[in-house]
């Protein structure tokens, strides 16, 4: 929606004349909280703004060729992990979905579980199995007793990397295209005289490019905030550059410039991956038995096809499970005695439930405003909550830092702060559970309500917040469960001496003491695991 | 009147015509008002404009003496008193039945007696402890209908109550929640689009299109005399025939003949005036002494009764009418018969 201010001008005389009616239906017990919350979650980016604009040599540090270099880099790894993910995954969704593959659903299961390997954890794996100090590094230097250079670092690592992190998000959107296709419309095809290969690039392909733009723009997304896996893997896309000009304080005026180049990037990436959305999926599937859909016999193409599904799980599963086990129990066998900080563990834990308690306190009103009372006002401050889902970590922390340092240097580097970066960053998380929960719960309830005399305060106390229950915990535990895994924002605005999981791997991995960070890392892949096994037992029920 | 609507009109943005234009009507303390409409004509917009949960643009309502909704005035639905029972019930599905019926009863002490009293009315005294998921759709309704009347609201709105049961037990429902509205001396207003329904249980009929009235009238009035093409054809069957007044100013002439219509809508209308007249198919009878003749064009069993559609051929056109007649009568496809129409039935229609 375009707002302009002269707009903005006529709206308020025309409110003043009385012609126009009062934009909001909504009781001010939802709606203040909403606009505080809403103004809140603008804050970083509104800070920024600023910053970057109160700067003299703005334009020159726009256009210093170290920001062309930066920006071709980060759209040069997005496309190529874009692409790269793409040409796993179509195969993949297709191969466990629609051909008669040996094991099947174990194989539709294992393709998917790299969703749980943080960015951190798989870019610590990959510099512990690879890099300097690495497996292979200590084995051929063991054994040969020769050095070298460990040729991963920069684009390649980080490409690597990220495809196999990353490719489960298309996988994910292909298998279900795939999977809710109407068979009847392929058996349509066949009855029309068209054969299994003129179906499939006729009728079954054109139905699968939304899914597959839809999951590409999400790696994209992903590529574009990531921090740990581009920073570990020493590519100076913007997450890492800009971490790198805040800490090494040249200036960080440039940083934000950096920040903000990457804001506009990805706010074009958000923006086309909501085009490819369409409206709200939670729309029940109709009554009536589903039909199976036709298999395709692979014949001798099966071998092919399983050493395929194999590389690419060794690779994306064993591999970084191996190698923290690796370094696990060569720490055990060494008597190593950090292998586990339990003041990480707990601060971790800490922060992560006050973030997920005030979280869903915030987010309550903003789901309960965009779903009950639906307005073009109304969505407009829906939008606003959602900065965090458009803003890498980094950018968010860096404003907050700032604003922290200048504005409000009594929070700066404490607890509250740091919450307000990790609720920024994670309300979205509990947004789609809320949303959806109250989408099935339906107006007519609580109209029943107000026909019966009740306030809608009375009837949100005791009617739907009680049923929306289940919404609300799945909410709180993902942003619980997103919170123990973020590392820029825990970094650059913890209190001072603050270690968490994520730091903890971080100094680890970069001072190459892989032991140390063995534990944290299978901590953080059995905490992210749980939250994914929320968000499928909800995608579930809401079918 | 308890309940008073004038021109109340309901815009909703991004829609040019309203869904509601210009409604006025009002129903008195005890009678059951019935909106009767299709899908889509604004019907469930002006009972949730009733109960408070939609505002109207334009237009005045009045309950019980009080003006709830106006240019500048708004109750908001909680204060109204009204009771609504939903299409899908909208019961609480955490709450008991008990709970359920007294949710909105303020007074701790006097309500134990009035959700009891009111479950017994409804016949559901024994399933107080019960939750909605463990009571079959029928209870369900009653459950609805129960905490819809508890606070003895000045009206109860029914929306669609009756959609969501299968057709066996709808009949049973529609007496028996008619029979305790009667009972409880409730006004109550019902939303429906089924004609049938709409005949059977209502004191007066409000028939929408469009978001206007139509009509409004008794069951009988409706039925017998529709006012307009929309109603004679949208409630019961009907076989429209255009025709001219006659020159006495109240008869009609037409190609099947000359009928002079006892409830005229053809009042102002001059000698020569064309009209259309609605000739039910329970006014004409086959017999063989009919004055029209033609062919049996479609024969359709319906059990009680059978209804069979006669091509007549004129000079100049061709009427095909829909005839009830007696199912013990077996009449084919292409046979010829003569039909007589029945001149007490006919209604002229002002278009």
């Amino acid at each position: 929606m375009e707002l302009k201010f002269s707009d903005i001008g006529d709206k308020i005389n025309l409110f003043r004349k009385g012609q126009l009616t009062w934009p909001f239906k909504a009781p001010a017990f939802i709606l203040i909280p909403v606009v505080f919350v809403a103004l809140a979650m603008s804050l970083p980016l509104f800070y920024l703004i600023i910053r970057v604009w109160g700067a003299e040599d703005f334009l020159d540090l726009l256009l210093r060729e170290q920001t062309i270099r930066v920006l071709l880099n980060t759209v040069a790894l997005a496309g190529a992990v874009t692409l790269s993910t793409i040409t796993i995954a179509v195969p993949l969704a297709w191969l466990t979905v629609r051909t008669d593959l040996p094991g099947r659903r174990i194989w539709s299961i294992l393709t998917m579980v790299p969703l749980v390997i943080p960015s951190l954890v798989g870019g610590f794996a990959f510099v512990a199995a690879f890099g300097y100090g690495g497996i292979v590094h200590l084995f051929i230097t063991d054994l040969f007793n020769i050095s070298y250079n460990p040729g991963i670092y920069g684009f390649f690592g980080a490409w690597a990397v990220l495809t196999l992190l990353s490719y489960p998000y298309v996988l994910l959107s292909v298998r279900g295209a795939l999977l809710g296709m109407d068979q009847s419309q392929e058996e349509a095809a066949r009855t029309l005289g068209q054969s299994p290969w003129q179906i499939f690039w006729k009728v079954t392909f054109p139905q699968l490019r939304p899914a597959i733009a839809g999951g590409g723009l999400l790696v994209a997304l992903y590529t574009l905030s990531d921090f740990a896996a581009v920073s570990l893997l020493q590519f100076d896309s913007f997450t890492r550059v800009i971490f790198l000009q805040y800490r090494g304080s040249f200036n960080r005026t440039y940083a934000s410039v950096l920040a903000l180049v990457l804001v506009l990037l990805t706010m074009f990436i958000v923006s086309l991956e909501m085009r490819t959305r369409g409206k709200d999926r939670y729309h029940k599937v109709g009554s009536g038995a589903k039909r199976k859909l036709m298999k395709v016999s692979l014949g001798y193409w099966k071998w092919p096809a399983l050493i395929f599904c194999t590389i690419i799980v060794l690779l994306a599963l064993v591999l970084p499970v191996g190698v923290s086990l690796f370094w696990l129990i060569r720490g055990l066998i060494q008597g190593e005695v950090f292998i586990l900080r339990w003041e990480a563990a707990f601060n971790s834990f800490y922060a992560a439930s006050i973030t997920a308690i005030v979280g869903i306190i915030v987010a309550l009103p903003v789901a309960i405003l965009s779903v009950r009372y639906k307005s073009k006002a109304s969505s407009l401050l829906e939008k606003v909550t959602y900065a965090g889902y458009a803003l890498p970590g980094i950018v968010v922390a860096l404003s907050l830092v700032f604003f922290g340092a200048n504005y409000a240097s009594s929070l700066y580097q404490t607890m509250p702060l740091l919450v307000f970066a990790y609720i920024i960053l994670f309300l979205p998380q509990a947004m789609g559970s809320l949303r959806s929960s109250l989408l099935q719960l339906g107006p007519n309830i609580e109209d029943a309500g107000l026909t019966m005399g009740c306030s809608r305060f009375k009837i949100l106390r005791s009617v739907t917040i009680p049923l929306i229950r289940p919404g609300i915990l799945t909410g709180a535990a993902l942003i619980f469960l997103t919170t123990m895994k973020e590392l820029p924002a825990t970094m650059l605005l913890s209190p001072i001496g603050f270690r968490s999981l994520t730091t903890e791997i971080w100094n680890a991995t970069t001072e190459a003491f892989y032991t140390r960070a063995a534990v944290p890392a299978l901590l953080l892949v059995i905490i992210s695991s749980f939250s994914l096994w929320i968000l499928f037992s909800q995608e579930e029920k809401s079918y | 009147m308890i309940i008073e609507l004038s021109n109340v009109t309901k815009n909703f943005s991004g829609f040019e015509v309203p869904a509601v234009n210009k409604v006025s009507f009002g129903v008195e303390a005890g009678q059951i008002v019935t909106l009767l409409g299709p899908s889509g004509c604004g019907k469930t917009t002006l009972l949730r404009l009733i109960a408070g949960l939609e505002r109207p643009s334009d237009g005045e309502i009045v309950i019980r003496g009080e003006r709830v909704a106006s240019k500048d005035s708004w109750i908001p639905p909680e204060k109204r008193s009204v009771g609504m029972v939903f299409q899908d019930y909208a019961l609480f599905p955490h709450l008991s039945v008990e709970e359920n019926v007294g949710f909105g009863l303020k007074d701790k002490k006097g309500s134990k007696a009035k959700i009891l009293e009111t479950l017994e009315l409804v016949g559901l005294a024994s399933q107080v402890k019960k939750y909605p998921a463990e009571l079959s759709g029928g209870q369900q309704q009653r459950v609805a209908l129960a905490r819809a009347l508890v606070r003895d609201p000045a009206v109860v709105l029914l929306d669609e109550p009756f959609s969501n049961l299968d057709m066996s037990l709808r009949e049973k429902m529609r007496r028996d929640v008619t029979r305790i509205i009667r009972k409880s001396n409730a006004t109550a207003i019902f939303v429906t689009h089924d004609q049938e329904e709409a005949l059977s249980i209502s004191d007066k009929i409000i028939v929408m299109n469009e978001g206007k009235v139509e009509q409004k009238g008794t069951p009988r009035e409706i039925y017998e005399i529709p006012e307009t093409t929309f109603v004679a054809s949208f409630v019961g069957q009907s076989n429209l025939v255009d025709g001219i007044i006659d020159s006495d100013g109240k008869s009609v002439i037409t190609d099947l003949g000359t009928f002079s219509c006892q409830h005229q809508h053809t009042k102002g209308k001059q000698p020569g005036d064309k009209v259309t007249i609605s000739i039910r198919p329970n006014s004409l009878k086959v017999d063989p002494q009919g004055s029209i003749e033609g062919i049996v064009e479609d024969v359709l069993y319906k059990g009680d009764i059978t209804d069979i559609v006669v091509r007549v051929s004129l000079d100049e056109k061709t009427y095909n009418l829909l005839v009830h007649v007696n199912p013990e009568r077996i009449i084919k496809r292409g046979d010829e018969v003569s039909i007589n129409i029945m001149p007490t039935c006919v209604a002229g229609v002002a278009k």
